[in-house]
């Protein structure tokens, strides 16, 4: 059997493979001569050094003009890009540039621009100069790592600090169209973060470089310092770029130190960690509200599922009648008890329904949108850290300082007040934010919950709720799990949660502005494997494929709409996003989101289906 | 009903897929298909093969029209039905005394052949690269177009449908053959002659039309043709510049290209140096948005009032109009932007005219046609469409320029359409923040 790696033929190698060793001139050629001006580079040095939120830098016209037009031909006319689109990102990516210099004479030949600019950027030359003005220490020549983007309308790339690995200077080559300035409500600028404490990004970026053809934006890798976002692109234009990352030198190159590559991957990855552990800083809380035992005793009783008149008069002032009725509840509770999902579309009565679209639609048109947290003013706040979540929302309580003075007080210092809808609805004189409170209040009452008892046939033990609104061009929430044990210790609760997301977006009343999901605003569910800790290690963004049905890790995805009531049983091995929503969107997703603690309506039963699921968990940990 | 047990979406899944693995039960993979989903609409009989084939008909002509084998089906089922009737016509003129009992219609009706012959148009945009498919494709449309007039003479449908065909014509199968030094010389037609023939024959339709009172054909199919010549104008006016990429809509004056100029022979100069069509393409539209009026006046349906459910006649009513009133903006843009050089630029203080118009003259004119391309947007404007807002507010700006700094006619457009841009930028997120911040200072 001939062995598994190709024998070379080295005589023959030398005609196939392009000149690789471009000498000193060549190298100088291919750069803006200016690159290589002592004075020049000092300039960039005091740029970078007094630049804001964190260390950066960025030079126009880097490369030659020629060489890099025909790069961007080479690109447009010889690769093909690929949409990607997960929690995190919108994009068309090309395939990894770093094994260039393995590719035949054939590929070569379609990309000698290409492979001269690579070449040029990851030079000793050039790689010194990025040394001296980010005074980052030696980089690396032999590990490249490139790839080529671009993001078309649509894309864009949410708060991220580029923390992985080796990963030492992260730079980004702009190539939009050579000869078109690119202006800044195109979108697709590169906005920098500055952080509340390390770990923790601010919600409002500080800095926005509009991109131009051959300008290049660089920062040291900064662990918990250097986040930054792609702002969408709003029109039908290509911000085509090139953007890659410097390492750390490898084995037998200058600058090479034993073990700092070690020390720099653990450093990061441990950063990473912090990161995410580091909850004191996440808003909202997913902190929910004990239901007293006496409370709990009325649902334990409520075998019957009767109402009484009154509790059928309550509920008839929000719910549509028709969910009150005997044969649409078992209906509904065999579908949840089957499916541990069940979507209820005309869930409020029509002229409750029909009242609060107006309004919100009023507020829509008559009321700018909260461009940044600063404008977003009681009873909203707005939710953070941005590298995991930003949507505004009202959760009874009020509002408090986004820095870490703020953080400290309503964390460790101040009242910790219960949530109280009917009071923000009383001091409110804003239409929509008294409905909707209105709204937050039926959802937290005896008869509700009664209700949804009858659905799920789960008592509920606690609550959130939120009422939450995502706005166009700015809010998400990326892929979350929730605890791993979610059942409280000494309780009879199960390890699950019941969570409702009710749907309240007026313009999904046009079915032409959600449903295609090219707005985004979409929320999605997606099973992790098995549900333990070792699948969330990989910090890689959930990956899906949108518009692949049969893609089983899909559980369920919701399109944006209008008066729709989602119920789930949600477990530990749920992960759950809700899409960033389009600047082009033709209004805000809003919703409300409640989340319960529960426990069977039969205890007898549920003990036996604990050690059941007991053993199931020992025979999974052998497996 | 006793509980299950509560295993979370996650698990449940889990559980259900590893029952599925466990089960020996091999499911068929879901075929991917080039099926495609036809919808028959109320009236259509599925038993009726004409109605079959107009509903297929209609979900190609709805579609992104990619799919040749769509097409190919179509024209399948057109021979087929032509057969059978030309079957049963000569079954019966050999014995007439036996009663038919064939259901398939003898005499196919005008639309059949009108579907026959776009579907035979349309496969010449499969084929762009071969001129001569393209003009086979072409002429065998044609000539299934007259043989539905020899048997449906004046057919309004036949007629558009003609009208249509010639246009496509044009762009596909004459002007992709042009260069900027092309003659008119053997072979090489004089294409504003074509373009003649193709609007003679819209005309007749029209008239046809006017003289039966039946203007049902007024619609978003037939919409299409004036668009197709609107097209062709805007190809004819860009012939020789090169290709834009991507959105120019934001494109800023001094990025104009200059009009490559064409010699007299060419065979597009005809059509570029004439202000003929555009003025025959707005009279036409005018009279379209008129037959449309008479179709909604039939109905008893006002376009001033809101419907619960909007007749499809009223969206169709908006966009004819918005397409009037940006010709009007159009036509306004010389005048306007005369009179603002004459009035405000310093360089021509000592210049009395420009482009032969005083600078009253310019003033005068360009009020009017802003004025009439508001009245025209006004009516286009969709509640659910800011875009359609903010084309009322951006004329009223215009119009506001053309009165004296500060005048009360200024600052009431301006006021008016400042509201109109607040809201749209509310509803669009910003989009139009630069307009407005524009106005307010």
């Amino acid at each position: 059997m001939p062995g598994k790696r190709p024998v070379e033929d080295k005589e023959d190698d030398s005609n196939k493979k392009l000149n690789t060793a471009y000498n000193k001139q060549d190298i100088h050629s291919f750069f803006n001569a200016k690159v290589w001006n002592e004075k020049f580079q000092d300039d960039i040095k005091t740029q970078v050094k007094d630049s804001e939120p964190f260390r950066w830098g960025t030079i126009r016209d880097l490369i030659d003009d020629t060489l890099l037009r025909q790069v961007r031909k080479e690109v447009l006319s010889e690769i093909a890009f690929t949409k990607k689109e997960t929690d995190i990102y919108r994009v068309y990516q090309s395939g990894d540039l770093a094994n260039l210099s393995g590719l035949d004479w054939d590929d070569l030949s379609r990309l000698p621009s290409l492979y001269k600019l690579r070449s040029a950027v990851y030079s000793e030359e050039f790689r010194d100069v990025i040394s001296k003005i980010t005074g980052c220490g030696k980089l690396s020549g032999s590990k490249t790592d490139m790839s080529i983007n671009t993001y078309t309308k649509g894309c864009h790339l949410l708060t991220h600090d580029d923390v992985i690995g080796s990963r030492r200077v992260s730079f980004i080559l702009y190539l939009p169209d050579p000869d078109k300035t690119w202006k800044p409500h195109y979108g697709g600028g590169l906005r920098l973060f500055p952080a509340i404490v390390p770990n923790v990004p601010k919600t409002d970026h500080e800095v926005k470089l509009t991109p131009q053809f051959n300008q290049i934006a660089f920062f040291t890798v900064q662990p918990g310092l250097s986040f930054h976002d792609v702002e969408e692109v709003r029109v039908d234009k290509q911000r085509l770029s090139i953007q890659g990352w410097f390492h750390i030198p490898q084995l037998r190159e200058a600058g090479y130190i034993p073990g700092e590559q070690e020390e720099t991957t653990s450093r990061s990855t441990l950063q990473q960690l912090q990161s995410k552990e580091l909850q004191e800083f996440d808003f909202p809380k997913p902190f929910r509200s004990d239901i007293h035992a006496e409370e709990l005793k009325i649902y334990e009783n409520f075998a019957s599922n009767q109402f009484s008149e009154d509790e059928i008069q309550y509920l008839k002032e929000y719910l549509n009648p028709l969910y009150l009725q005997d044969q649409n509840i078992k209906g509904l509770n065999e579908i949840f008890l089957e499916e541990s999902v069940v979507e209820i579309k005309d869930i409020l009565k029509e002229d409750f329904a029909n009242l609060l679209k107006e309004s919100i639609k009023t507020t829509e048109l008559e009321k700018k949108t909260p461009a940044n947290s600063k404008e977003i003013t009681f009873p909203w706040k707005c939710s953070m850290p941005p590298h995991k979540q930003r949507f505004m929302y009202m959760d009874g309580r009020d509002v408090f300082e986004q820095s870490e003075e703020g953080i400290k007080k309503i964390n460790k210092i101040g009242p910790q007040e219960a949530p109280n809808f009917e009071l923000i609805k009383r001091i409110s004189d804003d239409e929509v934010d008294k409905k909707l409170s209105d709204l937050g209040s039926f959802l937290r009452s005896v008869a509700f919950r009664k209700w949804l008892l009858v659905i799920t046939s789960v008592i509920p033990t606690s609550d959130q709720v939120l009422i939450r609104r995502f706005r166009p061009g700015q809010d998400f929430i990326l892929a979350t799990k929730t605890d791993k044990l979610l059942a409280r210790p000494n309780t009879d609760e199960l390890n699950v949660l019941l969570e409702a997301t009710l749907n309240l977006t007026p313009t999904a009343t046009n079915p032409k502005n959600w449903e295609l999901g090219e707005y985004g605003g979409y929320e999605l569910c997606m099973a992790l494997n098995g549900g333990d800790d070792s699948d969330f290690e990989d910090d890689d963004p959930a990956i899906y494929k949108a518009s692949d049905p049969n893609d089983d890790s899909v559980l369920y995805t919701s399109q944006c709409k209008w008066n729709s009531l989602c119920l789930m049983l949600r477990d530990p091995s749920v992960l759950k996003f809700v899409k960033y929503v389009s600047i082009n969107a033709k209004g805000s997703r809003w919703d409300v989101s409640c989340q319960w603690n529960v426990k069977s309506v039969d205890d007898g039963t549920e003990e036996e289906e604990e050690e059941e699921e007991e053993e199931e968990n020992k025979d999974n940990e052998q497996a | 009903m006793a509980p299950k047990r509560h295993l979370g979406l996650g698990k449940a899944a889990k559980s259900k897929k590893q029952k599925k693995e466990d089960s020996s039960e091999v499911e068929t993979p879901e075929q991917q298909s080039n099926e495609i989903t036809v919808e028959l609409n109320e009236e259509a009989d599925a038993n009726d093969e004409v109605s079959q084939l107009r509903a297929l008909w209609r979900t190609h002509a709805k579609s992104d029209k990619d799919n040749e084998l769509v097409v190919n089906g179509i024209i399948h089922e057109c021979d087929r039905l032509l057969r059978n009737s030309n079957l049963a016509k000569n079954n019966e003129s050999e014995d007439t005394s036996k009663a038919s009992t064939d259901e398939s219609p003898k005499e196919l009706p005008a639309d059949f052949h009108s579907i026959y012959a776009l579907a035979l148009a349309d496969l010449a945009l499969f084929h762009t690269t071969d001129i001569n498919k393209v003009r086979e494709f072409f002429d065998a449309a044609l000539e299934r177009v007259g043989l539905g007039l020899q048997s449906h003479d004046g057919s309004i449908e036949l007629l558009f449908t003609k009208s249509r065909i010639l246009i496509n014509q044009i762009p596909l199968q004459y002007i992709s053959q042009l260069t900027v030094e092309s003659k008119v010389q053997g072979g090489v037609p004089k294409l504003d002659e074509k373009l003649d023939h193709a609007l003679e024959i819209y005309e007749e339709a029209e008239n046809q039309a006017r003289t039966l009172k039946q203007y049902e054909l007024f619609n978003d199919d037939n919409l299409e043709i004036l668009q197709a010549l609107d097209d062709l104008l805007e190809i004819v006016d860009n012939f020789g510049k090169d290709t834009l990429e991507g959105d120019e809509s934001d494109k800023e004056e001094d990025d104009e290209e200059e009009e490559v100029q064409l010699s007299k022979k060419h065979p597009l100069y005809g059509i570029r140096n004439t202000d003929k069509y555009n003025e025959w393409w707005r009279d036409h539209i005018i009279q379209f948005l008129q037959n449309v009026d008479k179709q909604l006046e039939k109905l008893g349906i006002s376009y001033k009032q809101d419907y619960e459910t909007e007749n499809a006649l009223l969206p169709l009513r908006r966009e004819i109009c918005k397409r009037i009133g940006q010709s009007y903006l159009q036509e306004a843009e010389i005048p306007s932007t005369v009179f603002t050089t004459l009035k405000y630029d310093e360089g021509f203080a000592d210049v009395d005219q420009l482009e032969g118009l005083t600078r009253e003259q310019s003033q005068k004119i360009s009020q009017d046609l802003f004025k009439i391309a508001l009245d025209y947007l006004q009516m286009a404007e969709d509640k659910e469409e800011p875009e359609s807002w903010v084309n009322v507010a951006e004329s009223m700006i215009s119009l506001g320029n053309l009165y004296e700094l500060d005048s009360e006619e200024q600052e009431n457009y301006y006021t008016e359409a400042e509201k109109i841009l607040a809201k749209a930028n509310n509803a669009t997120n910003g989009k139009y923040e630069d307009i407005l911040e524009n106005l307010q200072t």
